[in-house]
């Protein structure tokens, strides 16, 4: 048996990234003879890429490195995710790749050490709404932009913060026999679908979605519902969604009990829409944005931002990768 | 146990609706169509729990193929995650006794209401509704992921049949309440929790209390004086639904009332409504006067024979309704939380805005 530290991988990071661990460490464990050799595994931030060569171009980050190429001096992990196990190299390529919850649970073992809970006040959300337009606009994706359609039904009765809902609508997806392309239509800001604008003979294999960012008031996190509909306006069946997600966004919702598709009235609409159950995302958030100072709060207007970089993910919605840029 | 009244609660739970149901015309399949089901339908529970007593009785007269039950109220399709008293509440500005419901077999209109599959659907629901109100009062939802199978059935029968004391049985487990900061059961609650909890949750004892509330916001456009000139809903559009939750504090070493609750969630409203009190100061120092012998035996049957029947206070351009009954909001919020809420620990809210009689005099 060797000691290895785990750090826990959140369930959100997608599997591709998880892919080169288990052969590399297989092969640097076997090859060891020291029975009291340490290799600390952190925590792969989504926000650094895979170095080819078996590296993290990060300084917090150290990963499958022989001991004596350990940087001088300790270094500067985590401690308050990390977990010791002893645990042979065959178990942990399973445990590496099995996503269990119970890592995650963990995480929540340490909650009592955090001073913020992962969640945001309504003026904060619509600060990081304001974030979010921003970037998404800098970055000048071909994308349509995001739109805040405020709440209307109370009129000039009311003027809460947080009360609408920022939208994005009529994202293109092409069938999984054309994987992977995405295409624009004009962004309207109102609800009615002209029909006029598109060509049915040559997109009746199109899938369009609509995809509306609210602020849960009860869990005090961002809330995505979406919707998906042929282009003659038919709605998308959830099997049929299903099949327009990345095959580890797939995985994940079936896998995980931090994440799942419901279908339920959207608020303000009030009709049926699908979401993602928001009772989790406290708590990744907050393993998001405090990782590099657990006892400080981080700033919150690139909190949309952030949230949106995983839940995109999920739900197939391409994120330009200049959002992420000092997040 | 100042703030919780069993008599109350009692009310809330034996609260019910004459129902009339009516076949839809377009499921009828024999001559003469058959005569509307006379059905009392609880306050906490929901439509399609009565399915099973209406489908027999219709069950001659239904075209052959799948069922897919929903009902309709003058043409609108009711959500059926609405607790059957709130919807009545709502949609009813002057109660309509017996209430005439339109039950369809067929043409599940899927564009406007999510899918419901039986008891099962209903059930889940009702489970999801309970996590979100102890996530709000509690900050997790783990009293709830953490019941036994056997007591989540337990629950759900005891609300299927009305079962007060067998609700209670369960809930009490749960860790949700009474809320009110002098309640000594709160406190015993509060202790208990302590207890069980492994972890010191120091961000847990910070946080202010949350409750969780559900209002549904008509803007009707009309002296609310008349309430049986109110239009029917034609469209969900016309109703605001607000999800909130409200912070739960002593203002100024008072009670917290429904007023100032109100206030919190559509401030722009009952701003006006607060000042229009200002000039009714007898009106108000008289509310005062009563509620501060709270703790005087009398005072507290009194309060709650007001509250059960309702107080027939003037219209100022707003009309709130809980349970059935307009309460009056210089009201604690503490006990009507705790003695009006449903059995998912949501307050279910309704509230009417018309123009106010002295917006027309001008």
């Amino acid at each position: 048996m060797n000691r290895v530290y785990i750090y826990i991988v959140p369930w959100f990071i997608p599997q591709p990234f998880l892919d080169p661990c288990p052969d590399r460490l297989l092969h640097v464990l076997s090859a060891s003879s020291d029975e009291n050799l340490f290799f600390p595994i952190v925590v792969i931030d989504w926000r650094h890429r895979f170095v080819d060569g078996g590296g993290f171009s990060s300084r917090r980050i150290s990963f499958l490195l022989p001991r004596n190429l350990l940087p001088q001096g300790p270094l500067r992990l985590l401690p308050f995710v990390r977990l010791v196990l002893a645990i042979n190299p065959g178990c942990l390529e399973e445990l590496m790749l099995s996503n269990q919850p119970w890592l995650f649970e963990g995480l929540l073992g340490f909650r009592s050490m955090y001073q913020w809970d992962g969640t945001l006040s309504p003026s904060e959300f619509d600060i990081s709404v304001a974030d979010l337009c921003e970037r998404w606009r800098e970055v000048g994706t071909s994308l349509p932009q995001w739109v805040w359609l405020p709440d209307r039904a109370l009129g000039a009765l009311s003027c809460n913060v947080a009360a609408g809902y920022l939208a994005i609508e009529n994202i293109y997806h092409q069938n999984a026999s054309e994987e992977g392309s995405f295409e624009e239509s004009i962004s309207r800001d109102e609800e009615p679908f002209d029909e006029a604008t598109l060509v049915p003979s040559n997109k009746n294999d199109m899938h369009i979605y609509d995809y509306h960012i609210l602020y849960s008031f009860t869990f005090r996190v961002p809330v995505l519902y979406f919707r998906g509909y042929q282009s003659d306006g038919c709605p998308l069946k959830l099997v049929d969604i299903e099949k327009d997600l990345p095959a580890y966004s797939l995985k994940l919702l079936r896998e995980s009990k931090w994440a799942f598709i419901t279908q339920e009235d959207h608020p303000y609409l009030h009709r049926p829409w699908y979401t993602l159950h928001p009772c989790g995302t406290g708590d990744w958030m907050k393993f998001l944005l405090c990782s590099d100072a657990p006892n400080k709060i981080p700033p919150l207007h690139g909190y949309l931002s952030a949230w949106l970089s995983v839940i995109g993910q999920v739900v197939g919605l391409r994120i330009p990768i200049g959002l992420f840029k000092s997040v | 146990m100042e703030l919780c009244s069993e008599e109350a609660m009692k009310y809330v739970w034996e609260g019910a609706i004459p129902l009339q149901i009516h076949l839809h015309e377009s499921d009828v399949t024999t001559l003469p169509p058959p005569p509307p089901a006379l059905v009392l339908g609880p306050r906490i529970g929901y439509l399609p729990l009565l399915v099973p007593i209406i489908k027999p009785y219709f069950s001659g007269a239904l075209p052959p193929g799948e069922d897919t039950v929903w009902f309709d109220y003058k043409g609108l399709p009711l959500k059926w995650y609405v607790p059957l008293g709130v919807l009545f509440d709502l949609l009813c500005a002057e109660p309509e006794r017996p209430w005439n419901l339109t039950v369809h077999f067929r043409g599940y209109p899927g564009e406007v209401l999510t899918p419901c599959e039986g008891e099962e659907t209903v059930k889940w629901s009702y489970i999801n509704s309970l996590k979100e109100a102890a996530y709000v009062i509690n900050g997790n939802s783990k009293s709830i992921m953490n019941m036994p199978q056997a007591d989540q059935f337990d629950l759900w029968q005891s609300l299927i049949k009305g079962d007060m004391d067998g609700y209670h049985r369960i809930s009490s487990r749960l860790k949700l309440g009474p809320v009110g900061e002098d309640c000594i059961l709160n406190r015993a609650s509060s202790m208990q929790s302590r207890q069980a909890t492994d972890e010191p949750e120091i961000v847990g004892s910070n946080r202010p209390s949350r409750l969780p509330v559900r209002l549904y916001v008509r803007n009707v456009d009309q002296d609310l004086e008349y309430l049986e000139d109110v239009q029917t809903l034609d469209n969900w559009d016309s109703v605001s639904y607000i999800n909130r939750a409200i912070e739960f504090h002593k203002e100024g070493g008072n009670y917290m009332t429904l007023k100032h609750a109100m206030r919190n969630i559509l401030r722009e409203i009952f701003s006006e409504e607060a000042s229009t009190n200002a000039n009714e100061l007898d009106g108000t120092e008289e509310a005062d006067s009563a509620y501060r012998d709270l703790e005087t035996t009398s005072m507290k049957n009194d309060l709650v024979e007001e509250s059960t029947f309702g107080r027939q206070g003037p219209n100022k351009g707003t009309l709130v309704r809980i349970q059935g009954i307009e309460p009056d909001l210089d009201i604690p919020f503490a006990w009507v939380v705790n003695n009006l809420k449903n059995p998912d620990y949501f307050l279910h809210i309704c509230v009417y805005v018309g123009t106010s009689s002295k917006a027309k005099a001008k």
